[in-house]
């Protein structure tokens, strides 16, 4: 494509020129007052000099046109997936692609909008998707923007001047007019609890578009618990309503309620709200009974007083009754041991009950005895002794009625040799025990840990072996009576690894991890299964003691259900990882031989705002497409069924016009964009053309004016 | 050593603590601030001293012969005093071994109070 214009370049500085133009004009002007002969044809030959000194040029551009950028934006936000729309916009996708093809000298560039990773902020942004698109696209070639989305647009600009080009943006709805439905909205929930307490979630039922007259004003929900059954609540739409939400466990407690599915509604996606709240355990009891002063209290007492999650109540017997001398009692710093009070009254308050190196001694009645074995295994108590030589004795407890409870009988014997305590095979995979610092073995097969040297020889009758002395002999066994549990550690030397001796040892982890598991943590439970989802990805995880893991069934949001297979990582874990199609949440069960283990998890940030309206609307995107003369459109009717054809406007270039959309047309602006390839210059009036203009001017002047 | 120190209850109850000689001070360890104590070792977490240091010669006082008579004479004087060194003695032994436990059974009335709720 050739242009052509006439450049004037003067051959003087501007400031001469216009002088010589003045001069010119005046002495034309003079000349034409006075009427003298030849007046006209002397101006002439004034205007020719005047003419040749502008230096006309006539100016030839090759230009090239670099043809009009069309942006489409298609949403595929989660709200885009419901109720037959990413059949519409597919649909609508195609006849733009068809109409738009058939525009000459038009680039489509399609954008793909606001589809969920899991881990943008949310809401839809379709915007800031088309802003990122314009990075490589000249705003001068722009020649209109049509978004295909439902109008639940999150970061619509206040004007049309923040666009930063000029040009139609149409919306192309998906959806219909006048669509309706219902949600869940949480007024408040809460994001942690105590252990055993419940706590209080509200919530409000909300319709949005037009309620068709046929909906009930009264609604079912159902609420969902970890290990309960599901409940039915009916709910009025606006009316406030409290569900009280329980943490039975500490760690993430999950409660899901969802909305029962009214006829007509858009969608039962957003029907489901999901609390997730951290179950925060109250402070256990431990009441520790040191049955004498000895070098090992101080390791036990120091360690569970610098536990923050422990209130302990400490009792060493100082003095047993038997050993009485003359002094006056006001010079003893004694007091009486409240016997009953804590092993009869308020026994059941206590999480654990540790017997340090205790012996009978007639100090408890054995009705306590009977009632601390109760207490084990009714009200899932926990008891660990802690075994000195005195386990193996006359006064040991195994001769009182808290025998049955022991889990490992005294042959009577007590091995008092150096030895390096080791893990057993169900040590190396008991979450007590596993992994212990110092734990393996060296080159001789031993343990980088420091010795002991008293163990009592036990015949384990119950339970589960995690750790070893003298010749394989039981060190610490552990049991589950009834509802609770029970551990015997068969030395008092585990102070030696807190003193450093030979080394030192992990007596910290050893000692808090027992504690905590006999007190029921839910992190050191021997068979426990995991998920833990970042983003849409899933990671599941089983710890057992087992050999082998049974698959574990993967419930989707959509409520379809997979099976997943678990692949072993190490020694008691197995792990795999999940994609999830959807965000949402995903219950995992497995079958263990302690019962059936669950767990859940919630995939996806989840994103309350991108579903809360779903609803079609126009107004959303109307201002902007008011302010620059485009169009937003319905391609369904009201009413339409899902799988019906959308009508897209018919599209057109328009250049010059002043608006660009009509009942059912819209219109690009031709933007007529070009680069000028080349430039030819040819002077016009110079030289022997000018002379000639002049001299014939003046000859004719002459001519004039002698006759 | 401040007066309500746990020595002065780890057993017996005693005020003073003389051994051949009386009138001597007893030292111990002073509390580090809890600011610079936050490198402390686990086992010292209890605050226990690990030295006492006295001009009483607690050992003369408890030394005994063959005969089980005592080898020196205490200063100035009396079985009595004797008494209170072998109490002095006991009450570090079991100071040594349980560590602030006796200042803790302050609390055990309002620890078991607070249990039933």
């Amino acid at each position: 494509m050739s242009e052509y214009s006439i450049d004037f370049s003067p051959m003087m500085p501007a400031p001469l020129f216009w002088a010589a133009v003045a001069i010119a004009v005046l002495l034309a002007v003079v000349l034409l007052l006075r009427r003298s002969r030849g007046a006209l044809l002397r101006a002439l030959a004034l205007a020719a000099v005047i003419f040749a000194l502008a230096n006309p040029t006539l100016r030839q551009e090759e230009r090239e046109s670099l043809g009009n950028v069309a942006i489409v934006v298609l949403d595929r936000s989660t709200s885009q997936t419901i109720a037959g729309r990413p059949d519409q916009s597919d649909a609508i996708r195609k006849k733009l692609e068809a109409q738009l093809g058939a525009i000459d000298k038009l680039e489509i560039k399609w954008v793909t909008g606001a589809r969920p990773d899991g881990r943008k902020r949310s809401g839809t942004n379709l915007y800031a998707d088309l802003n990122a698109a314009l990075g490589d696209v000249a705003p001068d070639r722009l020649a209109g923007v049509i978004f295909v989305t439902d109008g639940q647009v999150h970061d619509v600009p206040k004007s049309a001047s923040a666009l930063g080009f000029n040009a139609p943006v149409h919306t192309v709805l998906t959806g219909r007019p006048e669509e309706f439905d219902r949600r869940i909205e949480v007024l408040a929930a809460p994001r942690y609890g105590i252990v055993g307490q419940s706590r209080d979630i509200e919530i409000a039922v909300r319709e949005t578009g037009a309620t068709p007259r046929t909906a009930p004003r009264t609604v079912s929900l159902r609420v969902r618990r970890e290990g309960q059954e599901d409940e039915t609540l009916s709910a009025q739409i606006d009316e406030k309503l409290i569900v009280p939400m329980a943490f039975p466990h500490a760690g993430k407690n999950i409660v899901e309620i969802e909305l029962a599915e009214t006829d007509g509604e858009l969608t039962a996606a957003n029907n489901r709200i999901v609390i997730v709240a951290d179950g925060v355990r109250e402070n256990l009891r431990v009441l520790l009974v040191s049955g004498e002063p000895h070098a090992g209290e101080r390791t036990w007492r120091n360690l569970l007083k610098s536990d923050a999650a422990v209130d302990l109540v400490h009792f060493t017997i100082l003095r047993p009754p038997q050993k009485q001398d003359g002094t006056p009692i006001d010079q003893l710093s004694l007091i009486a041991f409240p016997t009953r009070e804590l092993f009869s009254v308020k026994i059941k308050e206590f999480d654990l009950i540790i017997f340090d190196r205790y012996q009978h001694r007639g100090i408890l009645q054995l009705l306590y005895y009977d009632n601390i074995a109760r207490y084990v295994e009714r009200d899932g108590g926990a008891v660990l002794v802690a075994a000195g030589d005195d386990y193996a004795g006359p006064q040991s407890v195994v001769r009182t009625p808290l025998f049955t409870a022991l889990p490992a009988m005294p042959t009577g014997q007590v091995l008092e040799e150096a030895f390096k305590p080791k893990l057993t095979d169900d040590g190396q995979r008991h979450p007590v025990t596993s992994g212990l610092p110092g734990s393996n073995r060296n080159a001789d097969g031993d343990p980088t840990w420091g010795q002991w040297f008293r163990q009592v020889d036990v015949l384990p009758e119950r339970g589960r072996t995690v750790m070893s002395g003298v010749n394989d002999r039981p060190l610490l066994v552990l049991d589950r009576k009834g509802k609770g549990r029970v551990a015997l550690l068969t030395s008092d030397h585990a102070w030696l690894w807190a003193r450093g001796f030979d080394g030192g040892g992990p007596h910290t982890d050893l000692l808090r991890r027992l504690s905590h598991w006999l007190m029921k943590e839910p992190d050191l439970e021997e068979e426990r299964l995991l998920a833990e989802a970042n983003g849409l990805r899933i990671t599941v995880e089983r710890r057992s003691m087992e050999d082998e893991v049974s698959p574990v069934t993967v419930q989707s949001p959509d409520g379809s259900s997979t099976s997943a297979t678990l692949e072993p990582v190490r020694e008691g874990l197995w792990r795999t990882t999940i994609e999830a199609s959807e965000p949402g949440l995903y219950k995992f069960e497995s079958e263990a031989s302690t019962g059936k283990l669950t767990a859940v998890a919630h995939a996806g940030v989840a994103d309350p705002r991108e579903m809360s309206e779903v609803t079609a609307t126009r107004e959303r995107m109307l201002p902007i497409a008011d302010e620059t003369a485009a169009g937003v459109f319905w391609t369904l009717s009201a009413g339409a069924s899902e799988g019906a054809d959308p009508n897209v406007p018919r599209i057109t270039l328009l250049s010059g016009a002043s608006t660009f959309a009509g009942r059912s047309w819209l219109a690009l602006k031709d933007q007529q964009a070009f680069v000028t390839r080349g430039i030819t210059l040819t002077p016009m009036f110079t030289g022997f053309l000018a002379l000639a203009a002049l001299l014939f001017f003046m000859t004719l002047a002459w001519w004039r004016e002698g006759r | 050593m401040p007066e309500s120190h746990v020595l002065t209850k780890s057993f017996y109850l005693i005020s003073t603590f003389p051994g051949r000689w009386d009138g001597g001070e007893l030292w111990v360890e002073a509390t580090e601030p809890q600011s610079a104590g936050g490198s402390r070792k686990a086992r010292r977490a209890d605050g226990v001293s690990s030295i006492l240091i006295t001009a009483n010669d607690f050992a003369s006082a408890w030394a005994l012969d063959a005969d089980n008579r005592p080898m020196f004479p205490v200063v100035p004087g009396g079985e009595r005093q004797r008494e209170w060194a072998f109490r002095t003695g006991v009450n570090i032994a079991m100071y040594a071994l349980t560590g602030n436990y006796k200042a803790d059974q302050v609390h055990v009335p309002s620890l078991l109070q607070r249990l039933g709720q």
